[in-house]
């Protein structure tokens, strides 16, 4: 009877908690996004440089201007883009004018104005906070504000990438300014992490660590209203159970998706849709002095290009879908497939045959009969480093039995990211100069400009230089002076002519051997509509998604 | 030293109690030194294992100006004893230099673990006690639902077996905690998720969620989480019912055979209260030592489940700050577990003394 009783009323329970369940179900119209990673803060800039969080700004934070999905800059908070025709950028190119909407509001209802960005700037160079980036605000001599609607950069020197660099994020002082005030820093600010003002079209409406992230419409912004009543950010660390989530619908999109997962969820009813976001996959290699004489002979470098079947690489282990389009294709350049690409060059077919004549040719020959050449007691014999991503060991196995094949023996090395991508100061063995050539992917710094420094002289680790990017150690005078003048110089045309001039001397030179193009996956829903996703600001048109059911 | 006929033996003379605290007091103390050596270890390894900053620019290196200004900032630029002298008492009596000119200009800001702060996470920019607080809740619960669970069913398939050594049924349960046992959790996990979450869907079943604790957007019931916490205790359970289950079957094994279980069958007990008040007493000896190990860990949480559920807790904290290198949390999470392994073998001591007679702290 008592055990009767028990199961009655553990019965009636569960029914209630069913009727709350389905209760609580709203009819708000909301996606949610499948982030692999939580990120760590949402003032991306000051104290977040992570991937995850730039693409959110343009949910909640409006920048001056965004750049939509052909990478032409649009107005936001600017009235126009900055231009010597309007006025905007002075004749010597240093001053950079912005002048904003006058109808422009945080979501509290606080007018946005140039005592903002004012801010902003300061709270990039202030001694007090520990940013995780002060480019480009470190090349300024100031930023300041005539009027509300106006402000007004002035760069020490030319900056050319200015337009796709400065302001990303703009921050109310009206809120923050206290803070900063009262504790000497914004490191601890929980504004970071939970902003309670917004510009974007959505509020951030609460942050459940570990689980999501939810927006909210903001009901107060200046431009269209968002469609969308709700987004949710869900943290799915796990690539397969992304990829499960996607299948059943818990989630409208995932991002990073693997060429492999790309397949099964375009089998299952999910979309995939590339996004050029400007990265390359390429093989770096070392030219430090007193280390690694083998790769610094041209030869080799040219034998590894001949000698890797790149095309077959990209689409044996890189293709997704049934169609042409649906792989990736090998990149010619550091700057493939963006405005500033030198067209021109034309990728080195596979062909054993001419690697294998090359590397004859420069004197490295197998007089030992085991397969691998010497040259004056001098075996080649290599290091291909790189971290410890699938796809890169799948292409280190495949890559070292193709060297093989020339004669080229290779030998792999894998590093958890933080070593991989880590400096000289740290002891990080790939700065050091302990690999001959090694692996991984990236953008021009400031995507969509083609500004890049890692091959410049200055950038050269050492001892008095701990911190230097150029990890190949590589100082070639003309390819030095020709970074140089394109990053001193605002014309556009002058600087794709430059960039035409830097890409054909590191294709001759094999300074740096493309592998494939490497655009961002972005797997979308049926339920997911007018997901216009651009390379650089992502979310740039997320007032206009919508869900469709 | 026995404890008196007719008398319970969790009752303590006073001289007794006064041993046990006596025994608490001096473990606690010889935990000291022990806990300041571990800290002190933890933070050498872990700040030569990785570089904070090797992540802070995104999908970008950190530039040269950035990394030497941060460095400084972050207090990566002092030697690595001092950093641990301030993990241990704050630097908030040093003047800083956060500008860069040589010369202290900013008193710090850290109080020290010895006055209760953890310090900041690199990365989240908050403390790192918080940060470890926001994890703990789920993390309890995923775990020790699973451990209960695995307790209960060990025992009771343990003390099965264990009764009907090497018949048809112990036979198959031994094949089949052996099979559980050498899967990889991994395995185990991904299978339920796309058995139980998509094929069923797509199969038009009653399915259970993919991910998370709790559906964005719903009210958070408790059927609302139990829905999502059947996967990853299930994945979690499976393996451990089946190492635990055999530790109480032999434990078992070897009581039931024991002289004085014969004695208490020829009283005339009946079978039942020799099982319970003797048999698995007894046999609960080595299981107690062994939960005491274990249950330190469950605070660390489970690396793969978490990270395949996406169950907000201990073990995906873990993984993200090792992967960024964020010692100040990574070393919270470490002295937790370590001070939680002083406690916990503690209380498997004095547990020891309540349930085994023969056992006695003097």
């Amino acid at each position: 009877m008592r055990m009767k009783k028990c199961f009655v009323l553990v019965l009636t329970a569960l029914m209630l908690m069913s009727l709350v369940f389905s209760a609580g179900a709203q009819d708000t119209k909301s996606l949610s996004l499948a982030f692999v990673q939580e990120i760590d803060s949402l003032n991306y800039g000051l104290y977040s440089s992570q991937f995850f969080s730039s693409i959110l700004t343009s949910i909640w934070n409006s920048p001056p201007w965004v750049f939509d999905d052909n990478l032409n800059p649009v107005p936001r908070l600017a009235t126009e883009i900055p231009s010597a025709d309007n006025g905007g950028v002075s004749a010597d190119g240093k001053t950079i004018t912005i002048r904003l909407r006058d109808d422009i509001v945080w979501s509290d209802g606080t007018p946005i104005t140039s005592a903002d960005f004012v801010f902003t700037y300061e709270m990039f160079m202030a001694d007090g906070n520990a940013v995780d980036s002060r480019s480009p605000y470190d090349k300024m001599d100031s930023v300041t504000a005539p009027d509300a609607q106006t402000v007004v950069v002035q760069f020490t020197d030319v900056y050319a990438p200015w337009l796709t660099s400065i302001f990303t994020q703009v921050h109310p002082q009206h809120i923050l300014a206290p803070i900063f005030e009262a504790d000497g820093t914004l490191d601890n600010a929980d504004y970071n992490r939970t902003p309670t003002v917004s510009s974007g079209p959505f509020v951030v409406s609460e942050w459940q660590t570990g689980n999501y992230i939810l927006f909210s419409r903001n009901e107060a912004y200046f431009d269209e209203p968002a469609k969308l009543d709700q987004i949710y950010v869900r943290f799915v660390p796990d690539d397969a159970a992304q990829v499960a989530a996607l299948i059943n619908g818990d989630v409208d999109m995932g991002i990073f998706i693997s060429p492999d997962d790309a397949r099964t969820l375009q089998q299952n009813g999910v979309s995939v849709v590339t996004v050029n976001s400007g990265y390359n996959e390429g093989l770096y290699f070392n030219f430090k002095a007193d280390t690694a004489p083998t790769i610094k002979d041209l030869a080799v470098r040219q034998a590894i290009a001949y000698g890797l079947n790149r095309q077959g690489i990209v689409e044996d282990l890189l293709r997704y879908g049934d169609g042409e389009a649906d792989h990736n294709v090998v990149a010619t350049s550091f700057w493939y497939n963006t405005p500033w690409a030198n067209d021109s060059l034309e990728l080195e077919a596979y062909d054993p045959e001419i690697a294998r004549q090359l590397l004859e040719d420069a004197g490295w020959v197998d007089s030992d009969g085991d397969g691998i050449r010497e040259r004056d007691g001098e075996r080649l014999s290599l290091t291909w480093a790189t971290n410890q991503r699938t796809l890169r060991t799948q292409v280190q196995a495949v890559g070292q039995q193709q060297l093989a094949e020339i004669g080229i023996e290779v030998e792999l090395v894998n590093l958890p990211s933080d070593i991989f991508f880590g400096s000289y100061g740290d002891a990080n063995p790939v700065a050091l100069g302990e690999y001959d050539f090694w692996e991984f992917s990236t953008t021009p710094g400031s995507f969509p400009d083609p500004n890049h420094v890692y091959w410049t002289c200055a950038e050269i680790p050492s001892d008095e230089n701990p911190s230097g990017v150029n990890d190949m150690y590589l100082c070639d005078q003309e390819l030095d002076a020709l970074f140089a003048a394109q990053a001193s110089n605002a014309d556009p045309e002058a600087r794709r002519e430059i960039f035409q001039q830097i890409q054909q001397l590191m294709y001759d030179q094999v300074y740096w051997l493309p592998m494939w193009h490497d655009p961002d996956l972005y797997a979308l829903s049926a339920q997911f509509s007018d997901a216009r996703i651009a390379p650089t600001t992502q979310f740039w048109n997320s007032a206009n998604w919508d869900a469709v059911s | 030293m026995g404890v008196p006929v007719g008398r319970p033996c969790f009752i303590f003379r006073l001289n007794e109690y006064n041993l046990m605290l006596r025994f608490i007091l001096r473990r606690l103390i010889q935990a000291i030194p022990l806990l300041f050596l571990i800290s002190l270890i933890l933070f050498l390894i872990l700040n030569s294992v990785g570089d904070p900053l090797s992540t802070m620019g995104g999908r970008q290196r950190v530039s040269s100006s950035d990394r030497d200004r941060l460095t400084r900032q972050l207090g990566l630029d002092q030697p690595v004893l001092n950093q641990y002298l301030f993990w241990l008492i704050g630097n908030d009596w040093l003047l800083l230099d956060t500008d860069g000119d040589g010369v202290g200009d900013r008193y710090g800001t850290r109080l020290g673990v010895l006055r209760g702060d953890l310090g900041n996470s690199f990365t989240e920019r908050r403390p790192a006690s918080a940060v470890i607080a926001d994890r703990f809740a789920p993390t309890l619960l995923l775990m020790g639902t699973s451990y209960i669970l695995t307790l209960v069913l060990a025992l009771g398939i343990g003390v099965y077996s264990a009764l009907r050594p090497y018949t048809l049924t112990d036979n198959t349960i031994t094949a089949l905690s052996f099979i559980l046992y050498s899967m990889p959790i991994f395995w185990i996990a991904l299978s339920l998720l796309w058995i139980f979450a998509v094929t069923f869907k797509q199969a038009g079943l009653p399915y259970l969620p993919t991910v998370g604790m709790y559906e964005p957007g719903q009210p958070v019931t408790f059927v609302e989480v139990a829905r999502h916490m059947v996967l990853p205790v299930l994945s979690l359970s499976l393996i451990s019912i089946a190492g635990y289950s055999r530790y109480v079957r032999s434990a078992m094994l070897e009581v039931v055979n024991a002289d004085y279980i014969r004695t208490a069958y020829a009283k005339g007990l009946s079978g039942r209260r020799v099982l319970y008040r003797h048999a698995l007493r007894n046999a609960a000896l080595p299981l107690v030592t062994l939960i005491g190990l274990d249950i330190p860990f469950l605070f660390g949480g489970a690396v793969v489940t978490e990270r395949i559920f996406a169950w907000p807790g201990m073990g995906q904290l873990f993984v993200n700050a090792l992967d960024r290198a964020d010692y100040p949390v990574l070393m919270g999470l470490l002295m937790l577990i370590a001070v939680l392994v002083v406690v916990f073998q503690l209380l498997t001591d004095i547990v020891y003394a309540f349930i085994d007679p023969r056992i006695r702290l003097s």
